[in-house]
């Protein structure tokens, strides 16, 4: 009987995060499969059945409550994170099955560390303790420091895992090193016990300094964004996409939730430690964009740019800036995701192209795909009627609507400077003329859709931004009730 | 509806070619050219009848469509049209068919594409003239980057193409950016984005300076007035003829249309502030642009320059903030429409025989095409000014508009006309007249293409500078309602 119990409890505790069990149970079963010795094309498979098996559950299950002996909380802010990780990995992984077939790194580890670091994420921005998240957010980290190593031949891709490593594991120490202060200093681990607090010694804000830092690094923001370039440009392609998309998005609605969650009240201590990270990220990504000369490493401080244009609606801590926050992270998703699927079917006798210069001609050799990039490209930038720029009205309007003005045209500036190489990608694929041809490998199929939905997606999201403003502020009033 | 459709029409025409038409054979250009022909005369039958369906006696906006877009920042998806804006309507879906034949032959890769630009170019030059909402204007007014760029960068003719369109880009973006930080800050300050609201709306004296300073930095860029005129020459020069003419005929009245439609009516006090200083920078812009114009070795320069001079006057009649002005400033964009279209397909149709636009490489050109020197004789007359002509109407009237308010600007600005005719009279004598040129010779007169593109340009010329009285029926009590609407806050 009293097992009966136990049972039942578990099951209760377990209900609201359905979509993660799934995937645990999942992970393990894909394991079998590999001891099994199934192709890679099976293995396959059953991933992308086991995210979409996630999808599904976390879309038709979800419910309101906290889970798993309150560690865990779920609410219509983490419903809405889920689902755009689950794309944000679902984009990656369809996009990237030729690439891996090419690159010889068709094993099947690399799916089992997916499903597991997905995991991780979804844990991550449902952690209602710190030490939830703390390990959640290992469990991501070790998954993707693997996955930035994966390719065992590429000295880069082995240089690229160890510097995460080694940088990660330090930010890790930071952050749990702030969290012991926190706890110290409070006695408590969970959010609710510290936003309950009536009094904020200096420890506990030291603890939040630091945990700040954490995020800062694991969302890569300046100054904390040294290790980004070197991963991004090391690690596999489709992995890099990951870090860009899904990676980014749970760590940024991560760092959100804990500031404006169980510090709320300290907001006067973190705003402006968020602020200077914000206008770094914004004016270091537009400006040393610029120089870079490999694609990826272009992409890398394209993407701390926009985390730049992220943070500012979490530095006007405002129900508003939230809500733009998650609307422009899951554009920047969607728009990130394509882009790297167009890149993934770039090659020249064979190797995939490296230099921004090589993607010279592509408007004329391959007009489909170039126009694909130029989408997704134009809507970085944030060009009207497109995807990008409908995010950065919104987060202007946070903005300006907090009072924020000088940070709304300081963003605003910089967005001309991030505009200056963004053209400067569609002016090498239309303008300038190929000096050698281009390979036509054979796609897949879905990954061409998942581009082209992709793209359908940022183009006509104009249709649609009162819906998606609508499903952000619901999640925004679930998680900030006031 | 009926507005949506103009609007929108274009787009489906780019949409339909996007899907439809594959490959960059000869079948495929053929098939895009005519399709593309057929989206822009039938847009413009439709903006015909929009036209006629316009009641000038109405006050405000007609036809105004309304949908909910984003309505929680009180955005919504708002068109409509008054005698101003129905005029550009019409301007931009005129140009565009002559544009598509003026390309005909002339762009010979990836035509399709080409095509799809233009379209969407015109959806994106429409809404711009309809929209009744800051953001919806802002989305279309920022949108033309995208194609324009494109125009200049892929089919461009000079080696510094990409450094024009470049330069186009980044100087029109970091003007508008700014823009777009004051529509934001008037839709979270207001809470409505609608234009007709914002009429009626009072915004804070000190709020007003700095959103005028934001709206001006996008609208001065875009005229272009002196001293960020500096990208024009360069896009001109760079750009194929369709392009220049769009850009002369239609894009560089958006910053005027902005200024009229946004920046007078909503933000009146800080207008009037600092009108002196636009009345400044557009006599500069007079003088300046005009002396540079008569040592131009280029022709497309040098109508480049006619442009920034005959803008400086469109603003200068703009801030004169009296009926004369406006309605001056409105009929001599519209006439600069015709009259710079006209003249850079004019300077197209020279290159595309001999690929130079070189004015000392010709001379005597009349010798070998006497039709065209007609041609060129009418529009040249049109861009001096002379009565008669669609050019004087505005010119007049924008100069009895300035004298009312401001006697020595308006003298200046006088003087600066008489420059006007110098360039423009130097560029026929030397082009047309004088010992033939070997190169000049051996040209061929209009073909039955380029005489359909010329014609309806004359027959409008001749009309507005004839009889100007449909043209003022529309605006006259949109302008009135401008100025009253001015005064009375």
């Amino acid at each position: 009987m009293a097992d009966g119990t136990l049972l039942h409890q578990m099951v209760t505790e377990l209900l609201p995060v359905l979509a993660e069990v799934w995937l645990l149970l999942g992970s393990f079963a894909l394991l079998v499969l590999v001891l099994a010795g199934r192709r890679f094309r099976v293995i396959w498979n059953t991933t992308i059945v086991l995210i979409l098996g996630a999808l599904y559950l976390q879309y038709s299950f979800w419910q309101e409550g906290l889970a798993a002996y309150e560690m865990l909380q779920v609410n219509y802010l983490t419903h809405f994170a889920k689902i755009v990780i689950l794309l944000g990995t679902l984009i990656s992984l369809l996009t990237s099955y030729d690439y891996l077939r090419t690159e010889k790194l068709d094993q099947p580890e690399y799916c089992v560390l997916i499903i597991i670091a997905t995991l991780g994420m979804l844990l991550m921005v449902s952690a209602n303790t710190l030490l939830a998240i703390y390990v959640a957010l290992e469990l991501q980290s070790l998954c993707l420091f693997i996955l930035a190593g994966f390719h065992r031949q590429s000295v880069r891709s082995a240089e690229a895992g160890l510097k995460y490593f080694v940088l990660g594991a330090l930010a890790s120490g930071i952050m749990l090193y702030g969290m012991s202060l926190t706890y110290g200093a409070s006695g408590t681990l969970t959010f609710t016990g510290i936003a309950a607090l009536q009094s904020y010694p200096h420890l506990l804000l030291m603890g939040m300094a630091l945990m700040c830092v954490g995020f800062a690094f694991k969302v890569s923001a300046v100054p904390f964004h040294m290790w980004t370039p070197d991963v991004y440009e090391g690690a596999p392609m489709p992995i890099t996409g990951y870090f860009a998309t899904a990676a980014k998005f749970a760590a940024l609605i991560l760092f959100a939730q804990v500031l404006l969650g169980p510090f709320s009240d300290v907001q006067d201590q973190w705003q402006p430690i968020v602020l200077a990270i914000s206008v770094l990220s914004m004016a270091w990504g537009a400006v040393a964009a610029i120089g870079q000369r490999r694609i990826k490493r272009l992409l890398a401080y394209s993407s701390i740019g926009h985390v730049g244009y992220a943070l500012v609606g979490l530095a006007v801590a405002t129900t508003d800036g939230l809500t733009a926050l998650l609307i422009y992270m899951a554009i920047y998703v969607v728009t990130t995701g394509g882009v790297f699927g167009c890149l993934m079917r770039l090659r020249k006798q064979g190797v995939l192209i490296e230099e921004i210069e090589d993607l010279a001609g592509l408007g004329v050799a391959r007009p489909t795909i170039a126009f694909g990039l130029l989408i997704f490209v134009f809507s970085l930038a944030g060009i009207p009627p497109l995807a990008g720029f409908f995010g950065k009205l919104i987060i202007f309007g946070a903005a300006l609507d907090a009072g924020y003005i000088w940070l709304a045209v300081f963003a605003a500036l910089t967005s001309v400077v991030g505009a200056f190489y963004y053209l400067r990608l569609i002016k090498i694929m239309y303008f300038d003329e190929a000096p050698s041809p281009w390979d036509r490998p054979a796609t897949q199929i879905a990954a061409r859709m998942t581009i082209g939905v992709c793209a359908v997606i940022v183009t006509l999201f104009l249709l649609i931004p009162q819906r998606i403003y609508s499903l952000a502020d619901r999640a925004v009033d679930s998680f900030l009730p006031f | 509806m009926l507005l949506a459709g103009v609007t929108f029409l274009p787009a489906l025409g780019a949409l339909a070619l996007l899907l439809f038409v594959h490959g960059d054979d000869k079948q495929a250009q053929r098939n895009s050219r005519i399709m593309t022909l057929w989206t822009s005369t039938i847009t413009f039958l439709v903006s015909l009848v929009l036209w006629t369906r316009f009641d000038s006696q109405v006050i405000g906006f007609q036809m105004v469509t309304e949908l909910p877009w984003l309505e929680d920042l009180g955005i919504s998806f708002r068109l409509g049209v008054d005698g101003i804006s129905v005029l550009f309507v019409l301007l931009s879906t005129m140009l565009m068919p002559l544009c598509i034949l003026a390309s005909w032959q002339s762009i010979t890769r990836s035509v399709k594409h080409y095509m799809i630009a233009f379209l969407v170019l015109e959806t994106l030059m429409i809404g711009t003239f309809c929209a009744l909402d800051l953001v919806v204007f802002y989305i279309f007014f920022e949108g033309v980057l995208i194609p324009m760029f494109l125009i200049i960068g892929i089919w461009g003719s000079g080696e510094e193409r990409i450094y024009a369109a470049f330069k186009f880009f980044l100087f029109t973006l970091l003007g508008s950016i700014l823009l777009l930080v004051a529509v934001i800050y008037i839709v979270v300050s207001v809470g409505t984005a609608d234009i007709r609201t914002l009429f009626h709306t009072d915004i804070p004296r000190a709020a007003q300076m700095w959103l005028w300073l934001a709206m001006f930095a996008s609208f001065a860029v875009k005229m272009p007035m002196w001293p960020v005129h500096t990208w024009l020459p360069d896009a001109h020069v760079q750009a194929p003829t369709a392009g220049s003419v769009i850009l002369a005929g239609v894009l560089l009245k958006m910053g005027g249309y902005g200024f009229l439609r946004l920046s007078l009516p909503i933000l009146p006090d800080a207008s009037a502030f600092f009108a002196p200083m636009v009345l400044t920078l557009s006599v500069i812009a007079i003088i300046y642009a005009s002396l540079v114009a008569l040592v131009q070795q280029d022709m497309k320069k040098l109508i480049a320059y006619s442009s920034i001079a005959h803008m400086g006057l469109v603003t200068a009649g703009i801030f004169s903030f009296t009926v004369d002005g406006v309605q001056g400033a409105i009929l001599l964009m519209v006439s600069h429409g015709f009259t710079s279209a006209a003249l850079f397909l004019c300077v197209g149709v020279l290159y595309d025989r001999t690929h130079t636009r070189a004015i000392e490489r010709f001379g005597g050109v009349v010798k070998a095409m006497p039709i065209f020197a007609l041609c060129f004789m009418i529009f040249t007359m049109a861009s001096i000014g002379l009565p008669g002509t669609s050019g004087f109407v505005g010119e007049f009237l924008a100069l009895v508009g300035l004298f009312q308010v401001n006697i020595p600007v308006a003298i200046i600005a006088t003087f600066g006309a008489v420059l006007g005719a110098a360039y423009m009279l130097v560029l026929y004598r030397n082009v047309m007249y004088g010992k033939p040129s070997e190169l000049a010779l051996t040209l061929r007169d209009l073909v039955n293409r380029e005489i359909v593109i010329f014609l309806p340009l004359i027959v409008l010329i001749m009309w507005l500078g004839l009889y100007p009285a449909p043209f003022f029926d529309k605006i006259g009590n949109s302008a009135y309602n401008l100025v009253y609407l001015f005064e009375n806050r």
